[in-house]
């Protein structure tokens, strides 16, 4: 198997198991953890179709280098969506002063 | 003997083999502990296609996502219920993932890729002055991402003053 088909499997299986999560899952973070897998697809497809297929490897590096700081903003996100439930529902039942 | 097969070969099975045990497994912790292992694996497969600043920038996010992660799955309040849909889309879903998978890699192997053209440059001077010059536009909007994220936080971890 050359190296370009295996990136491609990789790509492939993390893009169909971040699906698979999103589809499977019911909460906000397993919703996060399948977006993640599936930017984890897009970085390793974004590396072998344009770094190795005669396309842009500069274009590659960039774009997954984007991809991975989508991937921690998307994180960023979920982690204050949780905090700001958990701080609502301590404050719903008078747990905080604020 | 060149040691980007091997590591290849190893990366696909972490990356594999996290990206299922993030899927299927129950508990949060265990989730979170697979994505983990997939996104090490994804760094060791640009290491072995020669992407080592990708491979940087993918341990950076994830010494990002990690903790924060873990604080999300810490704040979460104990589920009810498992965190799995019932029904006949917990039946769909892995099938839907299962003919994703056999058909993105169908199309991907089977389609006839042009040859790459010339060697691929990496030294820092090389790519400083792509990502500054060329690409500058696209660090920006790399920035913007980030920096409607930071606002997004703030605005929801904001105290809000009693009505």
């Amino acid at each position: 198997m050359s190296q370009l088909a295996a990136l491609f499997i990789i790509a492939c299986g993390l893009l169909a198991c971040g699906a698979l999560a999103m589809l499977r899952r019911r909460s906000l973070l397993g919703v996060a953890v399948g977006f993640e897998l599936s930017l984890g697809g897009l970085i390793v497809l974004a590396v072998g179709l344009l770094g190795h297929t005669g396309f842009n490897s500069s274009l590659a590096l960039v774009a997954g280098a984007a991809f991975a700081v989508l991937g921690a903003a998307a994180a960023m996100l979920v982690a204050a969506v949780h905090v700001a439930t958990a701080r609502a529902a301590r404050s719903e039942r008078g747990l905080e002063p604020w | 003997m060149s040691w980007s097969g091997p590591l290849l070969g190893v990366s696909a099975v972490l990356a594999l083999g996290g990206a299922l045990g993030a899927a299927l497994l129950p508990r949060a912790r265990w989730m979170l502990a697979s994505m983990a292992v997939a996104m090490i694996g994804v760094c060791g497969a640009c290491v072995a296609a020669g992407a080592g600043f990708v491979a940087v920038c993918v341990l950076a996010s994830m010494a990002v996502m990690a903790p924060l992660a873990l604080l999300a799955s810490v704040a979460m309040a104990p589920p009810a219920e498992p965190d799995r849909r019932a029904g006949a889309r917990s039946v769909l879903a892995p099938l839907a993932g299962v003919a994703a998978f056999l058909l993105l890699a169908l199309v991907l192997t089977k389609t006839v890729w042009p040859p790459a053209g010339g060697p691929m440059q990496l030294s820092p001077e090389w790519l400083g002055s792509r990502l500054l010059i060329d690409h500058a536009f696209t660090l920006v909007l790399m920035a913007a991402v980030l920096s409607l994220a930071g606002v997004g936080s703030v605005a929801l971890l904001r105290p809000r003053r009693p009505r």
